[in-house]
């Protein structure tokens, strides 16, 4: 209770942020961080230490999701410079309280099929994030200035138009370039570069399956809904657009290329029998909304163009994306480094020069991951191999109940004797019961571990995927080195040349520069494609582990309540 | 020339009436259901042509008019021995002679054919003593002894012998209980039935040294395709509405009953089919558990996996007490109601020859008219035909009676039928269905005693807590909803069961966690068998339940 009268003083704070004293902050700050720690320091030391590292990944987010409350009360607060001597101190509380928070958030995950609970449950959480703010309020004045510009950045985002996307790539990739010379300590705190827009909750809605039936064949579109909340903002945007599964297929591939080393999304297999029945339409419908709430949940690729067309471009034409795309990499530096790696393989293969080098997994991590995954990939597709031939196997026991019912029915009808064929009656009548409850076992299977342990399975899938277009990223970069040292052996064969014959000089030495540019450029997102991909294992891990917590979890519910009400049909039979 | 006119008529006259006769004795005598020997069937008529032939042989007319004589107090006999059997069920109801016989003890080395011992204890005065001790006889010699009186008596409706073994055949100890019970059944109607208790054959059952066989054959004309031929006709006018009306619903009940059972057992297939991929998809998940790097859910998933087995184990223990208390059960009262159908069946055959008869005294009858009106009256004749006439009234007065006789046998005894086979399967059904309850409590426990293994994936507390995250969390475990004599999830008092299963009380519902002890590491084998927990009232326990409240 005195937590939360604090908590409430907090929320008191911000509108009185002008006439607080210069030496009344200080002392707010540290009596809640100081409850905080004590009332969360119980959780954390119960958990296993196995936990605690799955755990270690949210920090960032949680530190993420809590910066723009900061710029705006550094912005509206004059005490900034004050603040700043005690943020030494204040940084390692802080960590601990995050740490609490991680776990709190943890529900929210696990309950995802039920949607009213997540709203619900969503908002008191911001409300909570607003409470933390003036906790990082020590956080350096260096980042401030980025902030803002990111702060601006996606104030233009949310207009969603082609040039200010334009503007924001270009922003985005001098930000890139500029916080490569920080240090290692600057750098970590430059993660809050990308915080705002995990902060602004997509609500996607897939909804609406109608089939389309044309001359040769029929297809099923769906109706994909968003709702973008901006807290900056008392507006609400409701887009709604119509799209099929090879739209989802295609947004897959565009996301796999653009973000090699990040795990996508999986979508739901293509499948060619029976696509049309009513029960395959409402699985794949809930695949795909599950898809869509776990790409803008992800804090690097729901920030994709290709994501935001896809959720409000009217049409989602291939060769209209395609060309958009190659207008992007004709206008950015950043994204002309595939074209650009086209024309080296083009000069390449004229001189009939081996590039191809095999890769080799060097990073322990990745090469632990991968073994993991390929044991994960086993083990899953077998228990729902076993999981299917149950359920395959209570559909005829449902129908052999069904038959013994209709026989036990059939005895009721002779009148040997009335009270007999009263009993008759009655265990028909529980047969048909019985056979009910079975039935809706079936369902309950399938919707909870089958439909987990199914997108697990495709998410591994997609992982491997990640490992081949970092893989290909790599390449790519060999590719790029075998350049710059070819340009390079021709600058040196020309210096020693006449004088008289350097005049081609000054365009070697330019091309040489560009090659090695570009290569700067490939090592860097391959190390970032590397970062992405441990990251993205990590959050996979997670959410993995909560979502089959939470299916097992729901399964066995299900399950028990199904008995109780077996028992409830058996013993009712009795009182009669 | 006249003379020897009047001598061949004479002969063929006795020739016809006798032969009739005596296949008519026969006929209405022995009316089996089943014969093991048609061929000799067919040589015992002709052998009696025979004779009938060879007397006829004789010129000389005295012994032809001895042998009618003999032929007419032979058809009088059966009526004596009616009235005499009339006489001794009115002494029997008045607690006259006895037969009791108990079974005292079943060997079954041969599991086909068990022995089956029995202390015999009588006061009847045919028999030569009064008591009998560990009288042995095998489970095929009860049946012999049952098709003989099946075949015999027709005015009873003898039950089925219950079958040597259930469809489980594990467990044969229970195998002996449920047949120890239902031959003590079967022999308990043979010897209180006044219209068995006479028949020689029993004595002979019960006296005999070196086992028992039947000592009159009893294959008869009217079984086989004869029988199947006889059944196409349509049916006699029958003026007892009740039996005419209790055919067709055995027929029916008969058919049903066997359908019922088939689809029992295939319903008993698929549970068990479904509890064996159980037990896969738990051994699949225990093999995951294995590689699983999350300690907690590690450890959920291997308690999900063995759970999976404990239940197709106690799946498996069910769907054999199904076979044993519904399916044998339903199998039984089909048997019997293909008994009751067959004799029913007989009666039908015993009408018909009733009918015959009466339309060959309306023949002789008429006949005799024929003669009164001729203008050349003999003597002889019209002797011939007058005798001829009465033997027929005489035989038919006797089918009349013997039909008489078994229509009120059988209206008494198909209302007892109709009793003791509605209470029979009604409580079949009811032990049927206080099992399946039972057993599935005892799934519903095991289930149960996983959840604080899924709530203690992490430290958060797992779907139970959604939205009560700022609630301090109780570490104890959920308490069961399965109490002595209330269950959590309904305000319906729980049924008394008629009687305790595996000797094991109502308590065995109460997880071990009742009493206060937090068992977190349980093994398959106590989730399979809970262990037993008393309602003691320590401050431990009653602070759980008013936590729980």
């Amino acid at each position: 209770m005195l937590g939360h009268n604090i908590y409430e003083e907090d929320d008191a704070f911000n509108p009185f942020a002008d006439s607080v004293s210069p030496l009344n902050p200080p002392k707010t700050d540290q009596e809640p961080s100081a409850e905080g720690v004590e009332e969360e320091s119980p959780n954390v030391q119960a958990s296993p230490p196995k936990t605690h590292i799955y755990t270690s990944p949210r920090k960032r987010s949680v530190n993420l999701k809590s910066l723009p409350f900061e710029t705006l009360t550094l912005d509206s607060a004059p005490l900034g410079p004050l603040q700043f001597s005690d943020a030494p101190s204040m940084a390692p509380e802080n960590n601990r309280l995050e740490v609490g928070l991680n776990t709190k958030i943890n529900p929210l995950k696990g309950s995802s099929p039920a949607l009213n609970a997540d709203f619900s449950a969503n908002k008191p959480w911001i409300s909570e994030v607003n409470s933390f703010s003036p906790s990082p309020i020590g956080a350096t004045e260096n980042p401030t200035i980025p902030n803002s510009e990111q702060t601006v950045d996606t104030l233009d985002a949310a207009s969603s138009s082609a040039p200010n996307f334009t503007h924001t790539v270009s922003s985005a990739s001098s930000q890139k370039q500029g916080s490569t010379s920080l240090t290692d300590t600057e750098n970590q705190k430059a993660h809050p570069a990308a915080a705002p827009q995990s902060l602004t909750p997509f609500y996607i809605q897939v909804h609406d399956p109608h089939t389309v039936k044309e001359i040769t064949k029929s297809h099923t579109v769906y109706s994909v809904s968003t709702r973008l909340e901006e807290h900056n903002q008392p507006s609400v945007s409701n887009v709604t657009v119509q799209r099929r599964y090879n739209d989802f297929a295609f947004l897959y591939q565009l996301l796999s290329n653009n973000h090699p080393g990040c795990i996508i999304p999986p979508i739901p297999e293509k499948q060619v029998v029976g696509r049309f029945d009513d029960e395959f339409i409402e699985q794949r419908r809930a695949a795909l909304e599950v898809m869509l709430r776990k790409i803008s949940a992800h804090p690097v690729l729901r920030d994709d163009y290709s994501f935001k067309l896809f959720l409000e471009a009217e049409t989602f034409d291939p060769r209209m994306t395609h060309r958009t795309t190659l207008i992007e990499s004709s206008s950015s530096p950043l994204r002309s480094g595939p074209s650009t790696s086209g024309l080296l393989d083009s000069f390449t293969s004229a001189f009939h020069t081996s590039g191809s080098s095999k890769f080799s997994e060097q990073d322990p991590i990745l090469i632990e991951a991968k073994d993991t995954l390929d044991s994960l990939e086993t083990q899953l597709k077998s228990v729902y191999h076993a999981l299917l031939l149950s359920i395959d196997q209570r559909i005829q026991f449902a129908s052999a109940i069904h038959d013994f019912g209709e026989a036990v029915g059939n005895l009721s009808l002779v009148d040997l004797e009335p009270t007999l064929s009263s009993k008759f009656d009655g265990l028909s009548q529980l047969q048909v019961e019985l056979r009910f409850v079975q039935e809706r076992k079936v369902a309950q299977d399938n919707l909870t571990l089958g439909t987990t342990l199914e997108e697990y399975i495709r998410y591994v899938e997609s992982a491997k995927n990640a490992f081949t277009t970092r893989q290909k990223l790599w390449q790519t970069w060999q590719s790029s080195v075998q350049a710059v040292s070819r340009a390079k052996t021709q600058l040196e064969k020309c210096k020693k040349q006449a004088k008289s014959q350097q005049k081609s000089l000054p365009y070697l030495e330019e091309q040489y520069e560009k090659y090695r540019a570009k290569a700067a450029d490939l090592e860097k997102e391959f190390s970032e494609s590397t970062t992405l991909l441990k990251r993205d294992l990590s959050s996979l891990t997670t959410s993995r582990v909560d979502d089959l917590k939470a299916s097992v979890e729901t399964w066995l519910e299900s399950a028990i309540e199904s008995q109780k009400e077996i028992i409830e049909r058996w013993e009712s039979f009795l009182d009669q | 020339m006249s003379s020897q006119h009047s001598t061949d008529d004479l002969m063929n006259s006795h020739v016809f009436s006798g032969g009739f006769s005596t296949l008519d004795d026969k006929g209405f005598q022995d009316v089996p259901i089943h014969t093991d020997m048609p061929g000799s069937i067919s040589v015992e008529p002709s052998s009696e042509d025979a004779n009938v032939g060879s007397v006829n042989g004789n010129i000389n007319e005295t012994p032809v008019f001895e042998a009618d004589r003999l032929i007419a107090e032979a058809t009088m006999n059966p009526s004596a021995a009616s009235s005499t059997t009339g006489e001794n069920s009115i002494s029997q109801t008045g607690s006259g002679p006895f037969l009791r016989i108990r079974i005292v003890d079943i060997e079954a080395e041969n599991s086909k054919d068990p022995v089956i011992k029995m202390n015999v204890q009588t006061t009847l005065p045919a028999y030569r003593s009064k008591l009998y001790k560990n009288v042995r006889r095998t489970h095929a010699e009860f049946k012999k002894f049952a098709k003989y009186l099946i075949s015999t008596h027709p005015e009873c409706l003898i039950p089925a012998v219950p079958e040597a073994k259930t469809s489980v055949s594990s467990g044969i100890k229970e195998d002996l209980i449920y047949l120890k019970s239902g031959l003590q059944s079967w022999l308990n109607y043979v010897s209180t039935n006044p219209n068995l208790l006479y028949d020689p054959e029993l004595q002979l059952f019960v006296e005999s040294d070196y086992g028992y066989s039947p000592l009159i054959n009893t294959g008869n004309p009217t079984s086989g395709l004869k029988r199947k031929a006889l059944k196409q006709f349509p049916l006699p006018p029958d003026p007892c509405q009740a039996l005419a009306n209790l055919r067709p619903i055995v027929k029916s009940f008969y058919k049903n009953a066997k359908d019922a059972e088939i689809k029992l057992e295939k319903l008993v297939n698929r549970k068990q089919s479904l509890a064996l991929t159980h037990a896969d998809l738990g051994q699949s998940l225990i093999d995951y558990s294995v590689e699983e790097q999350h300690n907690g859910l590690a450890n959920a998933l291997n308690r999900v996996g063995k759970m999976l087995q404990a239940i197709s184990d106690v799946r498996i223990m069910q769907s054999s007490k199904q076979l044993v208390t519904l399916a044998d059960s339903l199998c039984y009262a089909s048997d019997n109601a293909f008994v009751v159908k067959e004799i029913l069946s007989n009666r039908h055959i015993l009408m018909r020859d009733l009918i015959s008869s009466k339309n060959q005294t309306n023949s002789y009858l008429s006949a005799a008219n024929r003669l009164q009106d001729s203008p050349k009256i003999s003597k002889a004749r019209t002797d011939d035909a007058l005798q001829a006439l009465e033997v027929a009234r005489v035989h038919e007065k006797l089918l009349s009676d013997k039909v008489d006789f078994v229509t009120l046998n059988l209206v008494k005894e198909s209302k007892t039928y109709t009793k003791k086979t509605s209470v029979s399967l009604q409580k079949a059904i009811r032990e049927y269905v206080e099992k399946e309850a039972y057993y599935e409590r005892r799934l519903l426990s095991i289930m149960e005693s996983i959840r604080p293994h899924i709530r203690n994936i992490d430290p958060f507390g797992g779907l139970s807590r959604l939205g009560r995250e700022e609630y301090p969390r109780r570490l104890s475990n959920p308490p069961p909803s399965q109490k002595t004599n209330q269950d959590a999830w309904t305000n319906r008092k729980r049924p008394g069961y008629s009687s305790s299963f595996d000797g094991s009380s109502q308590s065995t519902f109460n997880p071990s966690n009742n009493d206060g002890a937090h068992n977190t590491s349980e093994n398959a084998d106590e989730l399979v068998e809970p262990p037993i927990g008393n309602e003691r009232l320590d401050p431990k326990s009653v602070a759980n339940l008013l936590n729980a409240i």
